[in-house]
């Protein structure tokens, strides 16, 4: 009965605290720019098929290396492919691995990480210890391992890209809760016999997500970028489909001759960083506790 | 404290035997035989089943991690590899250097300038030099490694005959790549700083600093970055891991024979004793550093050093 | 507490960068004892830097710099054959006799015997000693092919029964099989070492080898570089004796390990390399005829193909000709030529290219499976076939990544999908042999001697233990033809010509693509020399020195 009335209580003042944060937010133009960003990237992967102006695996070998013109504004490919249409296409495979993968190892993260951290002692060793095992594998080594041993393909990739990036999150989360923990309204929330749970969830995570956000949103445009390296030693997503990264090492055998195989592609991922910064940014100001008034 | 680190040397021995075991594994269910790898096109199935008997590989899962995690951790023989027969000690070695070299210069690039750009940015929060910093610190995250490697080749080797295109040798060698490579480090060590110190500026403590009167140079370095330093270090900690991996991108353009360009080949070639043993060395590497930043941890953080004591009192203790 | 945790702060960054120092001056120090080991007669540290003089040494000795894609990682005798290995190979080894032109050269092998069909005599030079100053005779030959067979490595050794030597400079071959061309093959397989040095290396040669040929190893940065120096105690003194891959024009050979493409571009730019067979297609302009440089361009022994599994049980083409036509008459040849080698090739006429001295000249002209959509369209509809899901199992690369996508979306215009799966090259080495692993396979293939060798390679049912072809087709017209084509007494135009149209009809696999080899150069290179396998060898290039 006690329980039921709490998750109760918590969706309230859940539901107070996120109006007060969008409030925040809105606020916050370079947050909302990074959000608009973001959310035009995804309606442009979801319309992709109506609005790209070419077939993303129409080939025309008179328009190889074809520089941008009217008929294709960010020219055409290594094949003559029209690059926009490929980039538009790419935005679905490249923003579903980043953000997947991401939030997957990052959700991993957090719940171990809030243990580990807040419980500390004999708990915190053991995570800490079976952490130590994974993080001790460098990461790109590691994917590269479990890309191998469990081949390519969209669910494979997001597998051997996220496991890699739990420890971080773990240590991060870990790092500041400890500092945290020895606070006075964490004593304090003890003192009054508030249950484990709700003192990681309330009280713990939300004082210590900043960083945890400010990596988040890195982790996406890392990850994005990781997807590039798997895809150029032959893991990862396969052609045609195309993806940001795969077309980024595509083009740099020609990075001299043709920068614009590169720079277009690259212009991209940097976008999508920059956007999830800016958000991530904003976020945080707004989520800190400590800017309530 | 000697406790303390003794007592985490000691549990370095389970990690250990756990990188082995977890690598072990997934190598294990890697297709591909080696043996028929190693034979080549053609062989019989007889000289296949042969050279698996040879290799070992004939016998179940279990046996073969025994026998292997007997070989490294008893007799202390990282093994031989499958396909050149020369011994992985000697490999991980001769290629160790320079990953430790790269790796080292580039965290030391890191801290030194993406620790100040990070202060900068956060002291003077939505001026003019918060934003260069931050503009800085992003170029760094979403410009790809090799882009940034050869357009610096271009401008420094070819057009300005500067630095050396490639290849290892004298302290010119590296600077391209030590650049190229902390880049990315640089900027996320930037972020984090700022982010960490935005964070304790705005605390009561450093409130209290400044009501007390205390000049803005004092409440920033006695007190905001102290309390700011353990997600910096943390990252610290992880970038060093990552880069003991080996920056395979970099390692490629500059044709350094590296670590990272070792384990990938071995990995692509099942050559497991070079992927088995090079993974185990690169973890003991990397434990002893996040043990460092541990210690440095208790070390900046007086509450968390202070709880190992006490918990050392107590089990005194509780020991009388 | 404050002020104890600020001092403490300023102490701990003070460790960190002071460690970090420490570590760094640790890292270097083990770099310069490597220096010190290795100083010998080996070259300054800065010789494979951007100094346009890279082709004299210091002490004013003559050198080349030879740029290589590839790591040979190990050079001893009895590895096996990779990209990297080959380009290092004759400038490392001698063999019994090299082929060029098609034609056989003893180089250790002073002659040879046949004594029955399957059994020959060769007879080495009697004043034959490696760079440690061992005279190698008949025993260190036996020895070296046995350990080349015990290694199993170099998969050609199999036909070989016995090896022995029966005199101090008379050795004898017993194989197995023997068709045509293989003597040659064999003899130019396995590298030779005496035994006294091969026994004496304390890692198998992997570093140093001892060898009979004019330039030692005294220089090997595993992954980096390795330097040659020219012996003044060259076993061969006659020159008229001197096959192409002994000479030995340059007192230095310097092999740098360059894997990414750009750079390699950039090495030869600025002159820190002088030659590189590796130029990507695409950087062909930049130095064909420009002040300084010249490209030579050589056509690759290597022809690329596509396969088609005809396993019964598991193959999608199985016993289903117009389902293979189809295929090959939507694949447009030409477009892969100008799509994954910039237009530096050839298109297949045939299960191979006309490298081949037994090449049958009236194929350039033949149809081809020559594009037309309409026909694939029709035969594809014949064909019956319901699931147009197709595997294409390729090796990972730039190139052959290229291929398939081009492939790809040749065959999506007859309604056919297609799953590019890239392996690594030796898992796909593995996979090749199972057929449930691919449906259609990129595959490419060559050999030092004759065309029908590559036929061999593929289509010998004898070599392969699941006892079909390469695409486990088990066709007994098709292996009674090949026999015939390899026959030593019936290899001639007409056999040649009813095994390749035989091929071509069944389409149980079809040529795709030969590429160049643009052998890029400064023109500090004269003339540039090629082994049988395309590959630069320096010794024997010929220089311009000022």
């Amino acid at each position: 009965m006690r329980h039921k009335e709490l998750t109760v209580e918590t969706r309230i003042k859940k539901e107070g605290q996120l109006t007060q944060v969008m409030h925040r937010l809105r606020k916050n133009k370079l947050a909302m720019a990074g959000l608009y960003i973001i959310l035009i990237l995804i309606i442009v992967a979801i319309l992709s098929p109506f609005i790209a102006p070419y077939d993303y695996t129409k080939m025309d070998m008179s328009l190889k290396y074809a520089k941008p013109s009217l008929k294709h504004i960010f020219g055409c490919d290594d094949l003559g492919r029209d690059i926009f249409s490929r980039l538009m296409y790419g935005s679905r495979a490249s923003l579903s691995l980043g953000i997947i993968a991401t939030l997957v190892s990052t959700f991993i993260g957090i719940i171990i990480g809030s243990v580990a951290g807040y419980y500390g002692g004999k708990i915190d060793n053991v995570i800490m210890r079976l952490l130590d095992v994974i993080q001790a594998i460098p990461g790109m080594l590691l994917s590269i391992a479990i890309s191998a041993a469990l081949g390519s393909g969209f669910i494979n990739t997001i597998i051997a890209l996220a496991i890699g990036g739990v420890p971080m999150t773990v240590r991060l989360l870990r790092g500041s809760i400890m500092t945290i923990r020895n606070q006075e309204y964490i004593e304090a929330a003890e003192k009054i016999n508030a249950t484990k749970l709700r003192i990681i969830s309330r009280h713990i995570l939300p004082n210590s997500i900043a960083p945890l956000i400010v990596s988040v949103t890195m982790g996406i445009g890392n990850t994005i970028l990781m997807a590039a390296s798997l895809s150029y030693i032959g893991l990862g997503i396969q052609p045609p489909t195309p993806e940001w990264g795969a077309m980024l090492s595509a083009g740099k055998p020609v990075i001299e001759k043709y920068p614009h195989l590169c720079i277009f592609p690259g212009l991209c991922i940097m976008v999508v960083v920059l956007a999830f910064n800016m958000l991530g940014d904003g976020l945080r100001d707004a989520l800190d506790p400590k800017l309530k008034n | 404290m000697a406790r303390y680190i003794l007592k985490r040397l000691l549990l370095m021995i389970p990690v250990m035997l756990g990188i082995a075991i977890l690598i072990f594994t997934i190598m294990y269910f890697c297709p591909g035989d080696p043996a028929a790898l190693m034979l080549g096109a053609g062989a019989t199935q007889v000289e296949i089943a042969q050279k698996r008997i040879e290799l070992g590989l004939d016998q179940p899962y279990f046996i073969r991690l025994l026998q292997y995690l007997k070989q490294v951790f008893i007799d202390l023989d990282l093994g031989d590899s499958y396909f050149y027969g020369t011994s992985v000690a000697a490999g991980i070695m001769s290629r160790m250097r320079y990953t430790l070299l790269i790796a080292l210069s580039s965290m030391g690039l890191q801290i030194l300038i993406g620790m100040p750009l990070g202060i900068v940015a956060a002291t003077h929060r939505n001026g003019l030099a918060d934003r260069i910093c931050m503009m800085i610190a992003l170029l760094g995250v979403s410009i790809p490694g090799f882009w940034l490697a050869l357009m610096m080749v271009v401008l420094f080797s070819v057009k300005l005959g500067w630095l050396p295109l490639y290849g290892v040798g004298g302290i010119q060698y590296f600077i391209l790549p030590v650049i190229a490579n902390s880049f990315a480090g640089i900027a996320t060590q930037a972020r984090q700083t700022r982010s960490s110190m935005l964070e304790v500026i705005r605390s009561d403590y450093v409130a209290t600093a400044r009501a007390k009167g205390l000049s803005e140079r004092e409440v920033l370095f006695k007190h905001a970055l102290p309390n700011a330093l353990i997600p910096i270090i943390t990252i610290v900690g992880n970038g060093m891991g990552m880069m003991l991996g080996g920056a395979v991108v970099i390692e490629n353009v500059f044709s350094i024979p590296g670590i990272g360009s070792y384990m990938m080949s071995a990995i692509n070639g099942r050559d497991y004793p070079i992927v088995l043993s090079g993974v185990l060395v690169l973890g003991v590497t990397f434990s002893f550093i996040m043990l460092l930043v541990d210690i440095i941890y208790a070390f900046v953080d007086p509450r968390i050093k202070a709880n190992y004591e006490r918990k050392a009192i107590r089990r005194k203790k509780s020991a009388a | 507490m404050k002020k104890q945790a600020k001092k403490t702060a300023s102490k701990v960054i003070a460790v960190i960068l002071t460690s970090i120092l420490v570590l760094m001056c640790f890292a270097g120090c083990g770099d310069a004892k490597q220096g010190q080991d290795s100083d010998g007669s080996t070259s300054a540290p800065n010789s494979s830097g951007n100094q346009p003089d890279s082709t004299t040494a210091p002490s004013g000795e003559s050198k080349v710099v030879v740029g290589l894609a590839h790591d040979p990682q190990n050079i001893g005798p009895f590895q096996g054959m990779s990209p990297g290995r080959i380009g290092i190979l004759y400038t490392a080894y001698e063999f019994l006799a090299i082929k060029e032109g098609g034609e056989m050269y003893g180089v250790l092998m002073k002659d040879y015997k046949k004594i029955d069909d399957l059994t020959y005599n060769c007879e080495i030079y009697d004043y034959i000693y490696d760079q440690a100053g061992n005279h190698l005779t008949a025993e260190d030959v036996a020895f070296s092919y046995n350990s080349g067979i015990e290694y199993g490595n170099l998969p050609k050794l199999r036909s070989i029964n016995s090896v022995e030597a029966i005199s101090e400079y008379v050795v004898q071959f017993k194989f197995d099989t023997l068709s045509i061309g293989d003597l040659g093959a064999l003899w130019m397989e396995c590298p030779i070492v005496t035994k006294a040095a091969f026994e004496a290396s304390a890692d198998q040669m992997a570093t140093d080898p001892i060898t009979t040929t004019a330039y030692k190893c005294t220089e090997f940065v595993s992954g980096s570089k390795m330097v040659f120096t020219k012996t003044d105690s060259y076993w061969q003194t006659d020159e008229s004796k001197l096959q192409n891959t002994s000479k030995h024009n340059v007192d230095v050979i310097e092999f740098d390990i360059i894997p990414d493409g750009s750079q390699l571009t950039n090495a030869l730019k600025t002159g820190a390399i002088d030659v590189t067979n590796w130029l990507s297609d695409v950087d062909v302009e930049d130095f064909m005829g420009k002040d300084g440089f010249d490209v030579t361009p050589v056509p690759d022994n290597l022809t690329y193909f596509l396969v088609y599994n005809c396993d019964e049980e598991q193959g999608a083409f199985a016993n289903n000709k117009e389902f293979r036509q189809a295929i090959a008459y939507a694949i447009d040849l030409q477009q892969i030529v100008d799509g994954a080698f910039d237009g530096n090739g050839n298109i297949a006429k045939t299960w191979g290219n006309t490298n081949y001295a037994d090449y049958v000249e009236s194929w350039l002209d033949e149809d081809y499976y020559d594009t037309d959509l309409d026909k694939a369209r029709q035969l594809l509809a014949e064909s019956g076939v319901s699931d147009l899901n197709i595997n294409l199992m390729i090796v990972s690369g730039d190139v052959t990544t290229k291929i398939a996508t081009i492939m790809q979306a040749q065959l999506a215009q007859i309604g056919v999908t297609v799953n590019i799966n890239p392996y690594d090259a030796q898992l796909s080495n593995t996979y090749k042999y199972q057929p449930e692993q691919w449906d259609l396979m990129l595959d490419q293939a060559g050999s030092t001697s004759y065309l029908v060798n590559v036929w061999k390679l593929a289509w010998d049912r004898s070599g392969y233990k699941h006892d079909g072809a390469m695409n486990f087709v088990k066709d007994d017209q098709l292996q009674s033809l090949l026999e015939t084509a390899m026959d030593v007494d019936s290899h001639d135009d007409a056999s040649m010509d009813a095994f390749h149209q035989y091929l071509k009809e069944q389409c149980y696999g079809i040529g795709l693509a030969q590429s160049m080899t643009n052998i890029a150069h400064t023109t500090k290179i004269s003339k540039i020399v090629v082994d049988a396998r395309g590959q630069t060898t320096p010794g024997a290039c010929e220089y311009s020195f000022k």
